[in-house]
């Protein structure tokens, strides 16, 4: 009985373990498309490249060039943060100009430069594995395979989500500690607040997965890689326009404000990926009479 | 069970119907051609079969199963090529196939042995480690195939590219369509602007004619639709005369027959009236060549070109003046023969053709 009773709970720990495996995301066959994306991501010179080079640059170069310029910054009162700026930041009155600028830098500035590598690695990867696919006529021989085309959608996006978000979580243990030096360095204040831990959270995966559906669902309609990336931009816009507004001094992105934007966003990657997986049909991707 | 049904099978692309209203029944284990010109809808047709397009109106099943709403049942029993689905590039060839036949859920253990089999038989086990990028078109093709039959379909829809086939291509893909249709019951749905390739892996023919389907059967039955008819061929000894109702055609006498069943009595008539028959042969109209009957309307046209022709079972009236051939008089005047067309050839042994009763000369025979 006791054994009985020892084994049932062994299985039920099991399929609880189970549960949290890559395994249970994907089925085999997905597993292999998975494998088989990733692979092609590394073997793309250029893609492993700007995969790698533009989130260095956001989160480690440019907050790096800032410090060092910052610390040749005289220490005159006059150069002090604005004061709009100051009472965005909050409790940095009592420390000097180089401090309040770097304080001010990584709280209002560095999210809106991290929160721009879940946007490029999420479109750099998704473009290679929809669009590249459809441009290198491969897309065609996939939907000829033993998978639904929603579960190719579905693989894909995943499989760009979980890479986009390990690479921003990569990135910003990169990001950390290149201002953690710089802020012990000028003994500014660490950079770590509640915001920051909600970008990281929330905003990052959601951001991640509305990028991947948004290159997803214009699949369709681009037909080469490069048309797909231009579409970055659309994506970093309204990022850089809400981060720089707030630098303006125009309003404060506070953890309720920044709820409300990860909600709406979730919502509309929802709606835009069962809109995709609607048109994630041979018929819409390939719509041009073949016999011509 | 039908491996393939079409009902009223319609497509519009942008305001065209490039299929318009085919049906079309396919048995289980044969090996169908559906032949037509460029742009006739052979390409559409295997797309909507393969669930890659959607008809407009009608329907299909391949194997009973909708391919517009059960495409990954369809695509576990049925292998598709075309020439849009490739292989992926910067893999090797037998990545390509472990990765397709990962996505059909076989183990590690069928895919090594299925891939290698593959491969030995479409006769690219040399190439399996080069990339893909890297690879021959005929190769390439090849290995198109393997990735059609690498979870052994029952079904196999091909569509056959424009440019044709090189020989050990061809070689090689009609082996590898022999071994899967005697060893593994597949069936083949092949769709070509070839003839002689579609002869050459297929019993039976569809052929199509901007987007409907004009006839369908096997070759026999094409052929009497098409009314185009056998021929006898005939190779005399030099100093033999013509025969009557024969023409010259690239070195030997031929005749259209009724039936194959008139080829004895024409061997028996030449070895009667003292031929110095060397070679008698029948020859069977091509499937290019019921196709073009086809197309050009059929035994209509064939009937027209029979009305002046010479009895059949007479090879030369006793007494009357040997007839010559056209061919033999032509190059015996030193000049180039042309192309001989079968159906616009003069008869022999008509008034306007009769005159000299000499022989041809040996060179020309």
């Amino acid at each position: 009985m006791n054994l009985e009773n020892r084994s049932t709970r062994g299985a039920q720990s099991l399929s609880r373990k189970k549960k949290f495996d890559l395994g249970s995301l994907f089925s085999s066959g997905e597993m292999v498309l998975v494998g088989k994306d990733l692979s092609s991501l590394w073997r793309s010179k250029g893609t492993r490249a700007l995969l790698m080079l533009l989130p260095v640059i956001l989160v480690v170069v440019i907050p790096l060039v800032y410090s060092v310029a910052i610390s040749f910054l005289p220490a005159a009162d006059e150069l002090a943060l604005p004061d709009r700026i100051a009472a965005l930041v909050g409790g940095v009155e009592k420390y000097g100009p180089r401090r309040q600028w770097m304080a001010a830098f990584t709280t209002l500035l560095c999210p809106m430069l991290f929160l721009c590598v879940p946007i490029v690695t999420s479109v750099i990867a998704a473009s290679q594995v929809f669009v590249g696919e459809k441009e290198g006529h491969t897309l065609e021989t996939l939907m000829l395979s033993s998978m639904e085309p929603k579960s190719i959608l579905h693989t894909k996006v995943t499989c760009c989500t979980l890479l986009s978000v390990a690479i921003s979580y990569v990135s910003f243990v990169a990001f950390a500690i290149t201002v953690s030096v710089a802020d012990l360095l000028m003994g500014a204040p660490f950079f770590l607040n509640l915001e920051w831990i909600v970008c990281l959270l929330l905003f990052v995966p959601t951001v991640a997965l509305f990028s991947v559906v948004f290159v997803g669902w214009e699949a369709s309609r681009v037909h080469s890689c490069g048309e797909a990336l231009q579409t970055m931009g659309y994506l970093m816009l309204p990022l850089l326009l809400l981060y720089l507004a707030q630098f303006a001094g125009a309003f404060r992105i506070t953890v309720p404000l920044l709820l409300v934007i990860v909600l709406v966003l979730g919502g509309m990657s929802v709606v835009l990926f069962n809109i995709t997986s609607r048109k994630f049909q041979p018929e819409f991707l390939f719509r041009s009479s073949p016999e011509n | 069970m039908d491996a393939i049904t079409a009902f009223d099978l319609t497509k519009e692309y942008g305001g065209t119907y490039v299929l318009a209203g085919l049906n079309l029944q396919v048995p289980q284990g044969d090996a169908f051609a559906c032949v037509g010109e460029k742009g006739c809808g052979k390409t559409t047709l295997v797309r909507l079969l393969s669930g890659l397009a959607r008809p407009t109106s009608g329907e299909c099943t391949v194997l009973g199963l909708s391919p517009a709403h059960e495409p990954k049942r369809l695509h576990g029993v049925a292998g598709t090529v075309l020439e849009s689905a490739r292989l992926y590039k910067g893999m090797t060839l037998w990545e390509n196939l472990r990765f397709f036949a990962g996505l059909h859920g076989m183990d590690d253990n069928d895919t090594l042995e299925r891939s290698s089999l593959l491969l030995h038989k479409l006769d690219i086990w040399e190439g399996r480690d080069l990339p893909v990028e890297q690879l021959p078109t005929g190769v390439l093709r090849r290995g198109s195939l393997a990735r059609a039959l690498i979870h052994t379909p029952k079904i196999l829809l091909v569509d056959e590219p424009t440019g044709g086939l090189d020989q050990e291509t061809a070689d090689a893909i009609e082996r590898m369509l022999n071994y899967a249709a005697r060893e593994e019951g597949t069936t083949l749905f092949l769709c070509s602007s070839h003839m002689s390739y579609a002869q050459r892996f297929c019993r039976n023919y569809a052929i199509l004619k901007e987007g409907s389907l004009l006839a369908k059967g096997d070759l026999e039955t094409l052929r009497e639709g098409a009314g185009v008819r056998f021929r006898a061929q005939l190779r005399l000894g030099e100093h033999s005369p013509a025969p009557a109702g024969f023409r010259f055609v690239e070195g030997a006498w031929e005749k259209d027959l009724a039936s194959e069943t008139d080829m004895p009595k024409i061997i028996a008539k030449a070895v009667g009236e003292g031929l110095e028959l060397y070679e008698a042969r029948l020859i069977r109209p091509t499937l290019q060549e019921i196709y073009t009957a086809w197309m050009e309307g059929g035994k209509r046209k064939v009937k027209e070109l029979d009305e002046p022709s010479a009895p059949e079972d007479v090879l030369w009236e006793e007494g009357e003046p040997l007839p010559q051939g056209d061919a033999g008089e032509e190059n015996l005047a030193g000049e180039v023969p042309e192309e001989p067309d079968l159906r616009e050839d003069r008869e022999f042994g008509e008034p306007e053709h009769q005159g000299s009763t000499e022989p041809l000369p040996e060179e020309e025979i």
